[in-house]
């Protein structure tokens, strides 16, 4: 079930209207209900698997916080880990791991098995580092492990960040869901305009911007520079529209029912370095992996730079591989990390020797790091929608080593990259409007008339077929 | 028990009220409580606004033309047949885009065409309905066909390509939304019960989930839901927003359905022993003899003549089949049809596309037809 359909509307509108009017227990089996329902609407088998997983770190966390041996603790948290990333390896990695040995050996890799073509329950990524995050914190001792098995299997499941995060903390989303949530118009309204907001940027622009720009990625020997050099910016700017939609709209129809789910864009598009710019997008990933992988790895203690390459690259390595069981994601992933590598090494050597210099916080600065790492993330994009490595030299190619100047003058080139220039405006003039307080200071009619006008442009705007959430597929 | 369970949520009903009222001092609850009061009433005066234009927009349909509002407005498009003075003989032609044939006026369409020469050759009072959905597919004719059925004409003709009764084009995952059933909105018909009990239970088993029914409802109960589309409808015809259309070949049109990620059509088809993707050709063992018979059970009761004839194609795209044509033809014919096969008729330079006429290729479809209906 996707967020942008008329099942999903008829499910939210019956729980929200029951909601309200249960008692603090009732309420959480619903919305276990519900995420069950919501969940297995596209296979009931996919229940299991996240039933599974919700049973091993219930009992692990549940036998770290009773065992006093550290040993058994230890043990206890590697089944957990082992368990939850042995579902997501077979069933993410498995194809991946035996094509890419069969690449490798060539004549010798004959004898390996067939891919077996597994399908990815939607959102594996996602609940499986949610529900991991649980144990390790019990571990660490930051959650205490809880006895209501509801509870736990409700914060693995909460059906509005299930199948694309935002990847919630349990010590921030279980005591939500414990205590009993008074309604509240601020909550309603807040609901109402995340989920129209997600709604216009998913299905009225980012949709169209794909139906127009995704046809060059699966044929990029056909188009000209400047189809490619659209679909590259379009692409670019359709991955947030899309995922920021989802978390929007999640945030929203968490709000509906009183819990508050953490923000996990920032807007990104106005970072001026890649560093800024992972610090606001996907902040609730950004913050797992600098909480679970790079500190443990030494993090920002290390002061050696090989050592520090090395740690950066291997966890952004692994975030590319997070995303996407692909040489590409894996390339862009690393390709990331060489970035951000450097910009540490610049900020180490330069920017904060010459903090104090006038040009280093000026406008044309400011304005020219914003372009370059702009470009350079568009650059690396072309990994993260290409089909294989083979189509990404292709699109490199034909973008950057043997350009030419057709395709520019092609009207929905043009209307397309109008449609971006006025998206990147309009980014910078929404996170200033943000910033002082946003919509919230609106006089109640205007806020009201917006509301109503942000409908009906979703009504008639709107595309007959949304596609569905590009991270569904991570 | 209903009535203690009635009495539970009236008490809670009243707390819940009490409580807001008590949290009506908070200033921020006071002004949302006000922002969704206002957006509501908005909304209200949008729909009623609405509703005063939609009465005088749907006003533009004209039943003897084609459905300007292309794949949308069909409620409105067939009811309004209803409105013509019965002629002498009223034909409905139910086709493709073929029939719809957007790259020309409507007067240059065969359909059109039909109409002109048989008012001339045969001085009768001739009216020709052009039921054609571009992009049209078996379900949506199932129920233009049980709509037709009410206005009981004297000639239906049902112009299709016998692949187009492929399970492979309706069924890829209509759950998902990549190929929808119906590319029309012509199941908002079956709201009218005269439509709904002509056509087979088992087709609306099939093809109409339990949410289509709300679908349904929604459409009838309020304008916009149900002409929702209809600006994106219109844009889709505007050429200069079709990129990777240069050869015409493909249509991945900037206002259509999105082009799907290659991810997910792998999703699909391994999730799908039955999915296949759109871009495959179509195999001809997948034809469905099933939707052929949902459609023919539709006609059954039909009175007047009714034709199946096979679309013309381009010779490039031509497949011939005698068995799958000869079964098409038995089963037809056993439902009182008159099966002709026009697959070949119309030469190569008369299509501007494999599948569309340029204005010579509707003519010659417009003689064929006059010749055909003479016999």
């Amino acid at each position: 079930m996707t967020f942008a359909s008329l099942e999903f509307a008829t499910l939210l509108f019956f729980s929200f209207s029951l909601y309200y009017f249960l008692p603090q227990r009732s309420r959480m089996y619903l919305l276990l209900t519900v995420s069950y329902i919501f969940y297995c609407y596209w296979d009931p088998i996919y229940g299991l698997l996240i039933f599974a997983s919700t049973v091993l770190d219930y009992g692990m966390a549940l036998v770290i916080s009773i065992s006093t041996s550290k040993r058994y603790q230890q043990l206890s948290l590697l089944i957990s880990v082992i368990g939850n990333l042995g579902i997501l390896s077979y069933f993410k990695y498995t194809d991946f791991a035996l094509e890419s040995l069969k690449t490798l050996l060539g004549p010798m890799g004959q004898h390996l098995p067939h891919p077996l073509n597994l399908i990815l329950p939607v959102g594996i990524s996602f609940y499986t580092f949610q529900t991991m995050s649980y144990t390790i914190d019990v571990y660490r001792g930051v959650k205490k492990a809880e006895k209501d098995f509801i509870l736990v299997a409700l914060y693995v499941s909460f059906f509005p960040q299930l199948v694309a995060g935002p990847i919630e903390r349990a010590k921030d989303l279980m005591p939500q869901l414990r205590i009993k949530q008074h309604f509240s118009f601020t909550d309603l309204e807040t609901g109402i305009r995340l989920i129209c907001w997600g709604l216009l940027k998913k299905i009225v622009v980012g949709d169209r911007l794909t139906c127009a720009a995704y046809g060059a990625y699966l044929d990029p020997q056909a188009q000209n520079t400047g189809t490619l050099a659209f679909a590259a910016v379009a692409m670019f700017v359709v991955v947030y529209l899309d995922f920021s939609a989802y978390s929007e709209i999640a945030r929203g129809t968490a709000s509906l029912f009183g819990i508050r789910l953490s923000r996990n864009f920032n807007f990104p598009h106005t970072a001026t370095n890649i560093a800024e710019y992972w610090r606001r997008w996907h902040i609730t990933l950004s913050r797992w992996v600098l909480d679970y992988l790079f500190k443990p790895l030494g993090g920002f203690r290390i002061r050696n730079p090989l050592q520090y390459s090395r740690v950066i690259l291997l966890t952004m390595g692994l975030v590319g591989l997070w995303h996407g069981a692909q040489w590409t994601f894996v390339l862009w992933g690393l390709l990331n990390g060489v970035c951000l590598f450097s910009y540490h090494i610049f900020s180490l050597h330069i920017l904060r020797k010459h903090r104090k210099a006038v040009f280093l916080t000026s406008n044309p600065w400011l304005f020219f790091s914003w372009v370059f790492s702009m470009l350079i993330r568009i650059l690396l994009s072309i990994l993260f929608f290409s089909p294989n490595l083979h189509y990404a030299i292709i699109f490199y190619d034909r973008l950057c080593i043997h350009p030419t100047i057709a395709g520019f003058n092609e009207n929905y080139v043009l209307i397309g990259f109008a449609v971006i220039a006025f998206f990147w405006v309009f980014h910078f003039l929404h996170e200033r409007i943000a910033r002082n307080g946003g919509i919230t200071t609106w006089p109640p009619i205007i806020r009201g008339g917006f509301y109503a006008c942000l409908s009906y442009v979703i009504l008639f705007a709107a595309m007959e077929t949304a596609e569905p959430f590009i991270y569904f597929q991570f | 028990m209903l009535l203690a369970t009635c009495k539970t949520y009236a008490k809670k009903l009243l707390m819940l009220l009490a409580s807001l009222r008590k949290k009506h001092t908070a200033k921020a609850e006071l002004h949302s409580a006000r922002s969704i009061i206002w957006g509501i009433f908005f909304f209200l005066m949008l729909t009623v606004i609405f509703g005063v234009f939609t009465g005088k927009w749907e006003d533009q349909h004209n039943p003897e033309k084609r459905n300007i509002f292309f794949r949308r407005g069909w409620v409105k498009h067939v009811l309004s047949a209803d409105k013509i003075k019965r002629p002498d003989k009223l034909i409905v032609i139910i086709s493709n885009s073929q029939g719809y044939g957007r790259e020309l006026s409507d007067r240059e369409t065969y359909p059109a065409l039909l109409e002109k020469y048989l008012i001339l050759r045969q001085k009768e009072n001739v009216r020709v309905l052009n039921w054609s959905i571009p992009g049209g597919q078996v379900p949506d004719f199932t129920i233009l066909a049980a709509a037709a059925k009410r206005l009981a004409p004297d000639i239906l003709i049902f112009v299709d390509s016998p692949a187009d009764f492929s399970n492979n084009r309706m069924e890829l995952d209509p759950k998902k939304g990549l190929r929808k059933n119906f590319i029309s909105d012509c199941h908002f018909l079956l709201w009218f019960s005269n439509i709904r009990k002509s056509i087979p239970s088992a087709f609306l088993a099939h093809f109409i989930r339990p949410i289509d029914y709300l679908d349904i409802f929604f459409a009838h109960i309020f304008a916009p839901w149900r002409y929702r589309d209809i600006f994106t409808s219109r844009l889709m015809q505007i050429e200069e927003l079709r990129p990777f259309d240069k050869s015409g070949k493909s249509e991945k049109w900037f206002f259509q359905t999105a082009v799907p990620r290659q991810w997910y059509v792998d999703h699909l088809r391994a999730a799908s022993t039955k999915a296949q993707t759109t871009t495959r050709p179509i195999n001809i063992s997948s034809i469905s003899l099933e939707l052929l018979s949902y459609f023919l059970d539709t006609t059954q009761d039909m009175k007047g003549e009714k034709y199946f004839v096979f679309m013309p194609l381009h010779s490039s795209i031509q497949k011939k089949n005698s068995l799958l044509l000869n079964e098409f033809t038995i089963r037809s014919a056993a439902k009182g049809f008159k099966v002709v096969d026009l697959s070949n008729k119309v030469p190569d330079n008369q299509y501007l596309t494999l599948t569309h006429f340029n204005a010579a290729g509707h003519a010659t479809m417009a003689h064929l037809f006059v010749d055909l209906l003479a016999k």
